[in-house]
């Protein structure tokens, strides 16, 4: 008797132990056994143009996959997948009779309509779960710069991988409470930690802008059967970068991932990573700096006899021998005897002052990744037939946007402006989170100074080697290039790059437009005949697009102001500019106006055709066709709230009470939404009643 | 009302009235079990056979069928039960032995415990039944005996052993080893209670303690046991329910989680509903509520030993403090293993632990205490 109770003291003390003494610990012992946490996904940031039109942007796509076990006819299964998804028959046979694995991936990111022609056949067994994919609606458009992302979604090149931690956001929790075997616990409790959404990146690009720089260098490529072909477009006041490209290049929804190298050639931003002898067009650089610091005039004359020796090294001009000729005479004959000159009248130690200040031998920091400093050999090595070369652009290797920001102080009025890319970083909500500004790096030369070079180059158009590029009734200002390529530190005979730079207007520079072309093969190496042509056909969209007068006012004298059509229907805006007295192209046949060149504001002549730029709703802006209905997602917690919508491929946005129920939501139950949008909900206290 | 109360008050001045306080102690903690099966039971329900309810209907069962088995037993003359012992002996080494009948024995984690009967699907565990009936025996031949026999070792203990042997080998060979070493201990309480001399008694304790040790260390699955018990956190798989007992526990803390509000009880701990109950209620109601439960129990035990000591009639006393002695052991094991104070073994916590056996069992064993009370003036 006395023993047994004796005993249940025992029983007591020791729940006296585990409850109180050692409780504390006993609990934290069961920390993660309670509860599941899934992580919920952060909807990616879009990329756009400086006028929000969309470059890269997430939305929803279908994963296919199959349980082999409950697959009926994996026969019909296969030959549908082959046929449908492009897979090999073989292989998928294999997958879904492979009756040892429980689950199986057929393919991941399928497009919505594929999917849907799959899902029609209603195969037992074949899953589709929703997957994130990321849209690239121009596809082939802006590659490098903007990059791609690995399949799930995480940046892997260019501003896609640069700036990812903008983009990626944070993803949210939902932690609910769980049984022993993994499976939530009914009218447990749980808890919504919502993910943040990334940020936006707005560029400073502008798609028109680009598509006319895209257009011009493929073609450059393409005419001239040529290596690689790249191009910039600069706002010579800002260092706004408006266009850049690099040929051949990839469609970005479709990256060659199988093969890495071509891959990585393929991706490569040439235009910031590539050094290159930039050849005469480097002689601008050589003639601000001469006339900035006042070793020549307008009013030197020279003398070429084909060469000049230097040092007992004779350095050849490119032609036979120009004679006697003034200082812009040289610049038009792109005499390398002048330039050789003026280096040498400058010395190493002033010349070389300018180059840096010109932004050469550094990175240009223009956000863009894979930038490179170009090469300046060493002032101590220099030797005075190495500093004549760097006269006019050998033994001195630049990247592209180097020489089109060096060139944009010297006829911009002199002064240095930082390159940029990204405009500005912001939320969903539109708060601004970075915001890149103007920033003039430093004074180069004077504004005088840079008047009398925007003359001479505009001389070299008019006049000289720049004819290709004249647009009638603009004055344009322009500079060819043609140097040797070096592989191995030794000269590729027969291999050139061919370059021209333009800048417009001549007297007051708006733009500049840079085109290299890397090995041409068909026939001429000049930049005159490599890539002039195709900065003309950039020259002339961009005049247009921005409204740019023609100096040559004979034409102009009936003019009439291009109204604001962005946004309106293509109808509606071929109707406006008839009222107003223009005649319209557009790039479609249906949709809204989404650009328009010329721009609105702009002054252009009675009868001017006006390009307009219209989203065609499967093919660029829409990136899953069909809306999708909101479900009604009242009385639902943020867990159940968040499984419907990632049912249909939204996203939600909850706010208030985490463990409560949604009391409000917007878009409204049963209106339509794009795939891969967001519903926002409000969490409260649950009404009575349960 | 009023009418019932005074009815039973003129019964007891006739016949003598059943202990009320073991009546509604009984009742109450029955009445508290049910609640708390419901609690610890309905996940588990709902998980293996769809049906939350399905653990609480079959205990509800039980008390129906146990509240008729002690009504009846509370009412009939325990001295019918002692006359007939060797029946009702018999009957219980026959129910043990229907283990062994292919067609009754069903077998589980290697020891064949449980007996199904064929058709109707019903499955019980014959021990629970036969160590009562062993009891009974036990009570009636120390009652036949008298004072002077039972004092000799040839011809008063001997006769006993020999009674109890049979089947404790049958409850060896099940094997069912906790449960042999809780009836051999309740039989040695009534060793003692029916004045064997004590040098006896100490043989008797030491040899059996030293036989069972070794009986013990020969299985490799109980010397496992022990070790996971000792140290259940390093213990691998073989100490996942302890910890999860324990956790329970810990979680409960001092005022509990709040009753429904185990978390454990999510299929965390094995045997939740019935062995382990106990550390679901703890975790529910915290070491106060488990704390009572304890206390109540003590009370109800002790009174049914007050019960047993007086009673001057020797078989009536040695009835109830066999069954008092029987279940408080049970009970003290069930809540020592889920503490963890002792080696997990496989009894449950009587009046609480799913299992409609048990439960038809103890409420009849308490009806023979009720009985025996009413002899006591």
């Amino acid at each position: 008797m006395l023993l047994f109770m004796v005993l249940f003291l025992v029983v007591i003390i020791k729940l006296f132990d585990l409850q109180v003494v050692q409780a504390e610990w006993l609990q934290e012992q069961a920390t993660g056994q309670w509860t599941r946490s899934t992580t919920v996904a952060a909807d990616r940031g879009s990329i756009t143009d400086t006028n929000g039109i969309v470059l890269a942007q997430s939305g929803t796509a279908d994963t296919i996959e199959a349980a082999p076990n409950e697959v009926t006819d994996p026969k019909g299964v296969a030959r549908a997948c082959a046929e449908i998804l492009g897979l090999d028959y073989d292989t998928a046979y294999e997958r879904v009779s492979d009756e040892d694995r429980s689950w199986v991936t057929l393919k991941r990111q399928v497009e919505p309509e594929q999917a849907d022609a799959l899902r029609a056949y209603n195969f037992k067994g074949v899953y589709f779960t929703v997957d994130t994919k990321r849209y690239y609606p121009f596809k082939r458009f802006l590659t490098q710069v903007i990059g791609y992302t690995t399949i799930d979604g995480i940046g892997q090149d260019g501003i896609e991988a640069a700036y990812d931690k903008y983009l990626a956001g944070t993803p949210g929790k939902l932690v609910y409470e769980k049984d022993s075997s993994g499976r939530e616990i009914p009218y447990g409790s749980e808890t919504y930690i919502e993910p943040i959404d990334g940020y936006n990146i707005a560029l400073t690009v502008d798609s028109v802008v680009q598509s006319s720089l895209e257009r011009a260098v493929e073609n450059a490529l393409e005419v001239n059967g040529a290596k690689t072909a790249m191009g910039i477009v600069m706002n010579v006041n800002t260092g706004e970068v408006l266009g850049i490209t690099t040929k051949p290049d990839f469609d970005l929804n479709d990256p060659p991932r199988s093969d890495y190298e071509e891959l990585q050639s393929l991706s490569r931003n040439r235009v910031v990573a590539d050094s290159y002898e930039p050849g005469s067009v480097f002689k601008i650089v050589t003639l601000a700096s001469a006339l900035n610091e006042g070793v020549v005039t307008e009013d030197s004359t020279f003398d070429c006899p084909g060469y000049k020796i230097v040092e007992g090294q004779r350095i050849k001009c490119w032609a036979t021998d120009h004679g006697h000729q003034t200082l812009a005479e040289g610049v038009q004959n792109s005499c390398n005897p002048v330039f050789m000159e003026l280096a040498l009248r400058l010395g190493n130690e002033t010349f070389y002052e300018y180059l840096y200040a010109f932004g050469f031998g550094s990175s240009t920091n223009s956000g863009m990744s894979g930038e490179s400093s170009g090469i300046l050999r060493d002032i101590q090595y220099v030797q005075s037939f190495d500093l004549a070369r760097i006269g006019f652009g050998q033994s001195v290797a630049v990247t592209a946007i180097q020489m089109a920001s060096a060139a944009s102080a010297a006829v911009n009025g002199g002064e240095l402006m930082q390159p940029y890319i990204v405009k500005e970083i912001y939320t969903d909500d539109g708060e601004i989170i970075t915001k890149n500004e103007p920033t003039v790096i430093r004074r180069v030369i004077s504004e005088e100074v840079s008047a009398t070079v925007r003359e001479m180059l505009v001389g070299v158009v008019e006049e000289g080697s720049g004819k290709n590029a004249a647009v009638p009734g603009y004055a344009i200002g322009g500079k060819t290039g043609t140097s040797q390529k070096y592989e191995d530190g030794a000269i590729a005979q027969g291999k050139y790059i061919s370059s021209f730079l333009a800048f417009a207007p001549a007297d007051d520079p708006q733009f500049l437009v840079y085109i290299v072309v890397d090995e041409p093969t068909a026939g001429s190496i000049y930049g005159s005949t490599v890539a002039a042509p195709f900065a003309r056909e950039v020259l002339e969209d961009l005049l247009k697009y921005y409204g740019v007068q023609p100096s040559d006012t004979a034409a102009a004298e009936d003019n009439v102001e291009v109204p604001s059509v962005s946004g309106m229907s293509l109808e509606a805006a071929r109707e406006a500019l008839e009222e107003a007295g223009l005649t319209a192209a557009a790039d479609g046949s249906s949709g809204s106006v989404v650009a328009q060149s010329p721009l609105a504001g702009a002054t252009a002549a009675r009868g001017t055709q006006v390009q307009l730029y219209v989203s065609e709703p499967d093919e660029v802006y829409d990136v899953a066709p069909g809306d999708v209905t909101v479900p009604d997602l009242s009385g639902k917690t943020a867990g159940a709230a968040y499984a419907a919508l990632k049912e249909l491929g939204l996203t939600l946005n909850a706010a208030g009470e985490p463990q409560g129920v949604v009391v409000s939501q917007n878009p409204a139950a049963g209106s339509a939404i794009a795939p891969g949008g967001s519903v926002s909900v409000t969490l409260g206290e649950q009404e009575q009643g349960q | 009302m009023a009418g019932f109360f005074s009815r039973l008050r003129e019964r007891q001045k006739k016949k003598g009235h059943v202990d009320y306080l073991v009546l509604f102690l009984t009742i109450g903690i029955i009445a508290f079990g049910l609640v708390m099966l419901f609690s610890a039971s309905f996940y588990y329900g709902l998980n293996r056979y769809g049906d939350g309810y399905h653990y609480v209907k079959r205990q509800l069962l039980g008390v129906l069928l146990g509240g008729a088995a002690m009504f009846v037993l509370s009412r009939v003359d325990y001295h019918v039960w002692l006359r007939h012992w060797k029946a009702i002996y018999a009957a219980g080494l026959v129910v043990l032995a229907l283990v062994w009948v292919p067609g009754f024995g069903v077998s589980s984690n290697e020891a064949t415990r449980w007996v199904e009967i064929p058709g109707i699907g019903l499955q019980f565990q014959p021990s629970e039944v036969a160590k009562y009936t062993l009891l009974i025996a036990i009570a009636a031949n120390v009652s036949n005996f008298g004072p002077e026999r039972i004092k000799s070792f040839r011809r008063g203990v001997v006769p006993l052993l020999l009674l109890m042997a049979p089947v404790a080998i049958l409850i060896y060979l099940q094997p069912n080893f906790s449960m042999l070493v809780i009836l051999a201990a309740a039989c040695f309480i009534m060793l003692v209670i029916a004045g064997v001399r004590g040098a006896q008694l100490s043989i008797m304790l030491f040899s059996g303690v030293g036989v069972g040790s070794v009986f013990m260390l020969l299985e490799g699955y109980r010397a496992n046991r022990i070790s996971s018990f000792q140290d259940p956190w390093s213990a691998g798989a073989s100490g996942y329910q302890l910890r999860q007992s324990l956790i329970a526990f810990g979680s409960g803390g001092l005022w509990g989680q709040g009753l429904g509000s185990s978390r454990q009880k999510f299929l965390f701990l094995p045997y939740g509903e019935s062995d382990m109950i106990f550390a679901i209620i703890a975790e529910e109601l915290g070491l106060v509520g488990a704390g009572l439960l304890v206390i109540a129990y003590a009370v109800l035990y002790s009174h049914c030993f007050r019960i047993a000591m007086r009673c001057r009639d020797m078989g009536g006393r040695m009835l109830a403090a066999g069954c008092a002695a029987l279940l408080c052991i049970q009970t003290i094991v069930n809540m020592c293993v889920a503490t963890g104070l002792m080696p997990t073994t496989g009894q449950t916590l009587p009046f609480i632990s799913s299992g409609a056996t048990s439960m038809v069992v103890c409420m009849a064993v308490m009806g023979l205490i009720l009985n025996v009370s009413r002899t006591n003036r």
